[in-house]
């Protein structure tokens, strides 16, 4: 999938792209040239990063959430033991996420593959949770 | 730079649809995208957080330097009072002041300790009246003579070693209001403190992912050759103190576990005091296991000397130094006492305590409670965060890794501009961002540990008895970051490194020859002097400062000699075969 970003840049050749690249694509802009960073590509950036940021963290909740209820759930940890246990685990989560929101070949894959799981997981935990207590 | 370094690095990028910018290329091309922008945009704090953070570990000895009337410890000094006697004499003098304290605090000074002096901290229970304060106490008490201290302490106001340390989470500046979303409260420094660490742990991820041939990384310096040179002292420091980045960060994460994420504490607990008293109970049982209700009996307090007695044979060795009571005059009164958290080696009980019977001095088992494995990781982790436990040498150990990771953020911010200069054709100019920041990093970079030398030399030079003087220690420290960032904004980089690295090689080179024109703790009195009467924990503070300026001097003078000039040629060699793991971009 060609996402728009890749439309709007204004690349002549191989060798232009390259350049463009080892300078570093945000501020590649070059005295007398046209900026090569259109606003698909800015919009790009940020929406990644809102997918680390957000996404990243919903992901990482949810994993936090799975963790800590399926302990409870099965009587492995009570529940504050239980707490801690999924919490500390999710900061590697979260940076999985973000890093897989720059590395996707879409925004769609970025957002999809973080939402997505992040939405089954939280579902699996809270029908776990209510298990718990009762 | 060639194509041939792109398909040399690259796996699967540059196929499909030829496109190279960082996040659509193969996975260690869009982590080194990742790794250079997130490692970028919060550098500042991450490089400031480093700097000061690295301080912590010798806290008390600047702390010691900075308060030049509490004289000097030899290998003979000893504390006036036993610790029995200290603890007695605090809580007697609470106890006077209000028999029914709800919680009373106190600790002393063990050997080695800074201050020479103990304290209550007590509060009452809270009235039956409404609108009613409820009684508090916070005193302090002299170590050599048993009782109150008044105002005149003799000792100079300062921040020292506390206030520079504390920094790298309170960040100083901060609104005294938290963040509120709801229930949930999170204070601005914790936040941004939180995001740069979360920052620094994805740019160490990325880091190792992008720089493949670690191992090489640790053998390969190569000076004076521009780009290249840059980013080997960033790998080489990176990788030299890898273990070191990767457990401060984590841990630094951990401290406020529960406010970075929140999630789940949200749901199994809730917010409100209750819920958090709950939370306490079940997660930190050692630190509430006195908390209990009153009989509403009346009882007096048993010794405390026996008690810390007592301790200190469970122990073997371990020197109690806080001792916490609650519900004094009551029945059901309990004592909680805390070892000293200085023994020189790391143990899963870094803070070991003991619950009493308060109203007979007898040893109580303590509240069974579930184990928590995690919590016992992140006690540990954090417990190398902080480095109580480090004997000197580990302490030196701890100074050598701060400041490789401070470096490693100084290298990576100037490899940053570094690598877009140099990609500039023969008298062209660079973009204003890529200036900006090329002059900004002198600021930050240099400026910030003058700024440092200069929180010293304050200490030396502001009148004593002023008032606020240790907030002005500290506005003197960021007058100067500020003023060194102004100075880089307007000069050249190529020139103001070399100025700024002059400044900083006089700001602590003169330290010592300042300290001893302003006091009687220099290097004449605490190292030139018969082994019986040396103080090194004094005279190391002069004698880093000497070699900090040594170092500063050293950089100012290749400065001046042979002035960096941006390389335009470009290197004849890919650089891919040396170096596979270039951050491609």
């Amino acid at each position: 999938m060609r996402s728009a970003h890749q439309e709007g840049r204004h690349m002549n050749t191989l060798e232009e792209a390259a350049t463009a690249n080892a300078t570093g694509v945000p501020f590649a802009r070059k005295r007398g040239r046209k900026s090569e960073l259109t606003t698909a590509y800015r919009l790009e950036v940020a929406s990644r990063a809102l997918a680390a940021i957000i996404g990243g963290f919903a992901l990482a909740s949810a994993v936090a959430w799975l963790v800590s209820f399926g302990l409870m759930a099965s009587g492995v940890q009570p529940r504050g033991p239980a707490t801690s246990s999924g919490t500390v685990v999710s900061w590697l989560v979260w940076s999985g996420a973000a890093m897989w929101a720059f590395y996707a070949r879409s925004q769609i894959a970025a957002w999809g593959w973080i939402l997505a799981p992040a939405a089954a997981l939280s579902a699996l935990a809270f029908l776990l949770f209510s298990t718990v207590g009762a | 730079m060639t194509m041939g370094k792109y398909t040399s690095v690259s796996t699967r990028e540059a196929s499909e649809d030829g496109s190279f910018d960082g996040f659509h290329g193969g996975f260690r091309q869009s982590m080194s995208w990742l790794h250079t922008w997130i490692g970028l945009t919060l550098s500042v704090v991450l490089y400031f957080m480093f700097v000061t953070g690295t301080t912590g570990y010798v806290q008390s000895q600047i702390t010691r330097w900075m308060t030049p009337e509490l004289g000097k410890q030899t290998a003979a000094s000893t504390l006036a009072h036993s610790t029995e006697d200290m603890a007695r004499a605090a809580v007697g003098h609470a106890l006077n002041e209000n028999a029914e304290w709800k919680t009373l605090y106190t600790g002393w000074p063990v050997k080695g300790s800074v201050y020479q002096d103990f304290y209550a901290y007590a509060e009452g229970h809270a009235p039956a009246e409404e609108g009613v304060e409820a009684k508090s106490l916070d005193v302090k008490f002299d170590a050599k003579t048993l009782s109150l201290k008044d105002g005149a302490s003799g000792v100079r106001e300062t921040g020292g070693g506390t206030a520079l340390y504390s920094m790298h989470y309170n960040l100083h500046y901060m609104p005294e209001n938290p963040i509120k979303i709801g229930g949930y409260e999170i204070a601005w420094a914790t936040f941004i403190v939180g995001s740069a660490t979360m920052f620094m742990l994805i740019a160490i991820i990325t880091g190792v992912v992008v720089h493949k041939k670690i191992f090489a990384d640790f053998f390969t310096f190569r000076p004076g050759k521009g780009q290249r040179s840059w980013l080997d002292a960033h790998n080489l420091s990176s990788v030299m103190a890898l273990p070191f980045m990767v457990v401060i960060t984590y841990s630094g994460l951990l401290f406020y576990t529960y406010e970075y994420m929140p999630s789940v504490k949200a749901v199994t607990y809730g917010y409100g005091e209750k819920a958090q008293e709950l939370f306490d109970r079940d997660v930190y049982p050692h630190y509430s296991m006195g908390k209990i209700e009153r009989s509403g009996t009346a009882a007096p307090i048993a010794d405390v000397g026996i008690m810390i007695a007592k301790a200190r044979e469970a122990w073997g060795g371990r020197e109690p130094q806080w001792i916490d009571l609650f519900n004094t005059g009551d029945g059901n009164a309990r004592a909680v006492v805390w070892a000293s958290g200085t023994t020189g080696a790391l143990t899963t009980e870094m803070w070991p305590t003991l619950l009493f019977d308060a109203t007979t001095g007898e040893m109580l088992t303590k509240p069974e409670v579930s184990a928590n494995p995690a919590v016992t990781v992140a006690d540990v982790l954090i417990a190398i965060h902080e480095g109580n436990y480090a004997g000197w040498g580990l302490r030196w150990l701890y100074l050598l890794t701060g400041s490789f990771g401070a470096a490693m953020i100084a290298t990576g911010l100037v490899l940053w501009t570094t690598k877009r200069k140099q990609k500039l054709k023969e008298g062209e100019r660079a973009d204003l961002g890529i200036e900006f920041v090329d002059r900004t990093n002198v600021g930050i970079i240099a400026g910030l540990l003058i700024a440092i030398a200069a929180y010293f030399w304050a200490n030396r030079l502001l009148p004593v008895g002023i008032e606020n003087r240790g907030a002005w220690e500290v506005h003197v420290l960021f007058i100067t970051w500020g003023v060194m960032l102004l100075h880089s904004v307007l000069r050249p980089s190529a020139k103001a490194w070399g100025e700024q690295f002059a400044v900083a090689a006089l700001a602590f080179g003169l330290l010592p020859v300042l300290n001893a024109m302003t006091t009687d703790v220099h290097l004449g009195e605490t190292l030139f002097v018969t082994r019986s009467e040396m103080d090194l924990e004094l005279a190391s503070f002069d004698l880093v400062a000497l070699g900090l300026g040594l170092i500063f001097a050293r950089l100012a003078w290749k400065r001046y000699t042979r002035p960096a000039t941006v390389k335009v040629a470009k290197q004849a060699k890919p650089v891919a075969t040396t170096l596979v793991a270039e951050p491609a971009e």
